[in-house]
């Protein structure tokens, strides 16, 4: 329905032809815009001192980053065992980390693995996130242990139910489904099957003197099913009783975990993470063999990924749309805002409809860009791009004279060139960068010479609220 | 291209926007340039039940006497029971879960407009959430491609009043029954459709969006400004709507909570006009694998409060409104060890509106006898969905080609309209 306006009614030069396409974004912002929550000067700094295998090695290796300033502030913004507590250190943990590349690795693990606290415990999805963390760069199967046994997983999908003489499937469908194999892959009589091999599988509350403070798993033999099991899958048990039940599972995730079906639907998901919705054959075809010849080894899977020649090339550079966290992390990274009130960033997390640990379905927020381009999505994060330049969210401030000098930036193209810089790698259209030009040297002609900060600072104000919202800063 | 859209794009042109110091455009002027004329269109609304819900607990079987052997303690007790989740007689078989009482007092009217379509699903079942939703809303055997039944309407059809606009969910993305090649629009609460920051600036982001050459760019690139370019058509397009301070008539009082809010603005946007001949909306929450007596009452509160106000609300306008609810799966007949259910197959479908066949249960009820059940465990799907929205598409809606929304389904007549 929308018709396109001529460069003459837009005042821009009608002598361009064809614009020039935007300039390409170096392999370095391209690697820093998926590998973490957001380029920074900083990290962009290490990349080009390090180079770009030895920055990804340096990543892979969290542990051999020195993030303790950060941790020792991580408990004076909330705690762990708040209802939000887990939202919070997440985000926390993705704006100021410096071992940004196995958060975003955590990030998507909580995501796969999705559980709704709405159904769960502020501590346990926050023990829950550190454990994904702790084990992000050991083995798929390892996580997928740490799933099934994390109560969060326990209470989300029902497990703690799940008895000899009543079996639940929530946890064994959902298991096969999404955690794993994929559908197409297994029948309704697995999904029965399995659903016993999982029964008395629970949690159980920790105690500090009377009060509970976490809870830990448990299995209670008193409640597993001890018969024989058998699946479509080529994976029986003849069944264990006693402590031993609970080995039914465990040789069952594991099975599941080197399983084929599973290695190509977990890489294909990684690659839509990490590389674009629509990864190349080539490259997810090298992604899998990476994770199945390493029994299933995260780390080497994410340095294949991201090492891989048409990652590294840059074809799916700006390609993918940021979801409402995302989004809200990149910005604040981006503008280097520091001292955030991040219970109201949480929030503001919430508006955009993808807070982490509310997902109100078990397949977790989708990969895929098209979710997050309705219209009432783009308005959200327009709202939030407003609201951020405009100094209106948590007490975060916009710390123009450390982005853009103590004196403000003279002419509309420093201004439009800087600001996009900063916030889109440069990498939007010239006849855009001209408009913007056009706009800020407009209200730059309503001012004295030699403006000051608090007299240029409104206009910069308007001219950012528009760079935040171009079609450009929805992708990264 | 529209005689609103062009009035903002004339607008926009006589402001030679881009240089322009300041922009001082009321922008009620917009606002009354994008109010399109007043039409009469039929409307269906698709209110999706997410999760898979209980409907053997919403319109009850207490009249087969397996039901009560099947869920002892969870399900619904028949009329003039003592004690229990007492329904609410729908016939000799069927009663409706208590919390419905406005749908049951429609149902149960003189000149009733609701149906209820029970053991509703398709062959081969899918038991999967995700699977089924898309197969639901797809209306495809299979979802090897994702094109929704919807979208395929609305690919061979015009709209009868050359509305830019012809199907909107009030949702945060597109729901798969609008995925396709016709442009569908997705918003949560058109209380979103407002532009923060200055009139200049959403001008200046508007012209940039819509006369950046995007041929060229990668498909995601384009959709970027795609996505951008529908955010300001939507924007425009409502602008003479005031949802926020809309009260709604005939004393109709929606519920707290989303389904209300959502169907509250529906209804404000069918008065207005728009042309808008398909909206979707969720209720979420039905996956109830435990404590189902508990949680399904809320649910099935506010979908009767929900609809009820709708249709209030509506009055006059509500004849040309059918309003067609879905699940992707019924539960299992047994309750679990939970106190709840696990996924089943056969559903049901309500269906409320003017035309409508009311005050029956229809089509075929296969019941609860161990040999009537799929597998033993699940109501048989002895009605397809697809004859359901069929007959909403061609008596309803005028559709003529039920072949290409519905490829390879053998019609079966279920009479709900």
């Amino acid at each position: 329905m929308h018709r396109t306006l001529s460069r003459r009614e837009l005042c821009l030069p009608t002598s361009v032809a064809k614009p020039a396409p935007p300039p390409p974004v170096t392999a370095e912002v391209h690697l820093l815009s998926r590998a973490t929550f957001g380029p920074t000067p900083q990290a962009l700094a290490e990349v080009q001192a390090l180079g770009i295998a030895a920055w990804v090695d340096r990543q892979l290796d969290p542990y051999s980053i020195d993030d303790r300033a950060f941790e020792a502030l991580l408990p004076t913004l909330v705690a762990p065992t708040a209802n939000n507590g887990a939202d919070i250190r997440l985000l926390a943990r993705a704006i100021y980390s410096k071992r940004q590349l196995a958060w975003r690795l955590t990030h998507f693990l909580n995501n796969h693995f999705s559980t709704n606290r709405v159904e769960t415990t502020g501590i346990s999805e926050s023990n829950e996130d550190d454990t994904f963390f702790k084990h992000c760069f050991t083995t798929f199967g390892t996580v997928l242990r740490d799933s099934a046994q994390s109560p969060a997983m326990i209470d989300y999908l029902d497990s703690q139910s799940n008895i000899a003489i009543a079996p639940n499937e929530n946890y064994a469908r959902e298991l096969l489904e999404l955690h794993t194999l994929g559908v197409g892959n297994y029948t309704e009589a697995d999904v029965a099957a399995i659903a016993r091999v999982f029964t008395g599988w629970a949690r159980v509350n920790v105690l500090s003197g009377t009060t509970a403070v976490g809870s830990s798993f448990l299995f209670r033999a008193n409640v597993h099913d001890t018969g024989p099991k058998t699946t479509s899958l080529g994976w029986s048990t003849p069944g264990f009783s006693g402590s031993a039940g609970v080995n039914e599972g465990l040789q069952f995730l594991q099975f599941l975990a080197t399983h084929g079906a599973t290695a190509t639907r977990f890489v294909t998901k990684l690659c839509q993470y990490f590389v674009g919705d629509q990864p190349s054959a080539g490259l997810l075809s090298r992604a899998v063999r990476a994770f199945s010849s390493s029994g299933g080894d995260l780390q080497q899977t994410v340095r294949a990924i991201l090492l891989d020649h048409e990652f590294q090339n840059g074809s799916t550079a700006k390609t993918k749309v940021h979801d409402g966290f995302e989004f809200v992390v990149n910005a604040v990274r981006r503008f280097g805002l520091a001292a955030i009130n991040t219970t109201a960033m949480n929030t503001r997390v919430g508006l955009l409809r993808c807070p982490p640990h509310l997902c109100p379905v078990p397949i977790g927020h989708p990969e895929l860009g098209g979710a997050w381009q309705g219209s009432g999505n783009v308005l959200s994060r327009w709202d939030f791009a407003d609201d951020l330049v405009n100094d209106r969210i948590g007490g975060a401030v916009m710390p123009w004279t450390t982005l853009f000098g103590a004196t403000p930036p003279p002419t509309g193209a420093l201004w439009a060139v800087a600001l996009c810089d900063r916030f889109v790698d440069g990498a939007v259209p010239a006849t855009t960068i001209l408009a913007l030009t056009v706009f800020m040297d407009a209200r730059l002609a309503t001012l004295p010479a030699n403006p000051t900060w608090a007299q240029v600072r409104p206009h910069a104000r308007e001219l950012a609220s528009v760079v935040t919202r171009l079609p450009e800063s929805q992708l990264h | 291209m529209t005689h609103h859209d062009s009035t903002r794009r004339t607008f926009l042109q006589a402001s030679a926007l881009a240089g322009a110091a300041a922009i001082t455009a009321p922008a009620n002027a917009m606002a009354a340039a994008a109010k399109p004329r007043r039409t009469s269109t039929k409307v269906t609304v698709v209110l999706f039940q997410r999760g898979g819900a209980d409907h053997l607990n919403l319109y009850a079987p207490t009249g087969d006497a397996n039901y009560a052997t099947l869920r002892p303690t969870i399900g619904v007790a028949p009329p003039g029971s003592p004690s229990g989740t007492v329904g609410l007689a729908m016939n000799a078989t069927f009663s409706m879960h208590p919390g419905m009482t406005g749908i049951h007092a429609a149902y149960t009217a003189a000149n009733s407009k609701v149906a209820i379509v029970q053991a509703v699903g398709y062959q081969p079942y899918n038991r999967s959430h995700f699977v089924s939703q898309d197969l639901y809303e797809t209306a495809l055997q299979t979802t090897t491609t994702f094109d929704g039944w919807i979208n395929r309407h609305l690919q061979v059809t015009t709209s009868p009043t050359q509305a830019p606009v012809r199907a909107l969910a009030l949702r945060g993305s597109l729901p798969v029954s609008m995925y396709g090649a016709y442009p569908c629009y997705a918003v949560a609460s058109t209380q979103e459709l407002v532009f923060g920051g200055a009139v200049d600036s959403r001008l200046f982001l508007e012209a940039i969006v819509d006369s950046t050459v995007t041929a060229g760019m990668a498909p995601a690139q384009q959709l970027a400004y795609q996505s951008g370019s529908s955010t300001f058509d939507l924007i425009d397009l409502f602008g003479g709507l005031d949802p926020l301070n809309y009260v709604p008539a005939n004393g109709a009082v929606y519920p707290a909570g989303a389904l209300g809010k959502s169907l509250r603005e529906i209804a404000e946007v069918i008065k207005a006009g728009l042309g808008i001949e398909f909206f979707a909306v969720d209720q979420g929450g039905w996956d109830h694998h435990h404590s189902l007596v508990t949680s399904i009452a809320p649910l099935a509160i506010e979908l009767s409060a929900a609809v009820t106000a709708f249709f209030t609300d509506l009055g006059a306008a509500g004849v040309d409104v059918v309003l067609v609810t879905m699940s992707e799966f019924g539960r299992e007949v047994q309750q679990n060890g939970s106190s709840g259910t696990d996924h089943g197959v056969g559903g049901a479908m309500m269906v409320h509106g003017d035309a409508v066949n009311g005050g029956q249960v229809l089509g075929t009820w296969p019941g609860l006898a161990p040999a009537a059940l799929q597998d033993g465990r699940f109501l048989a799907p002895s009605n397809d969905y697809r004859d359901v929205l069929r007959e909403i598409l061609v008596q309803h809606m005028g559709g003529t080609n039920p072949a290409t929304v519905f490829p390879g389904r053998v019609y079966q007549p279920i009479g709900v309209l």
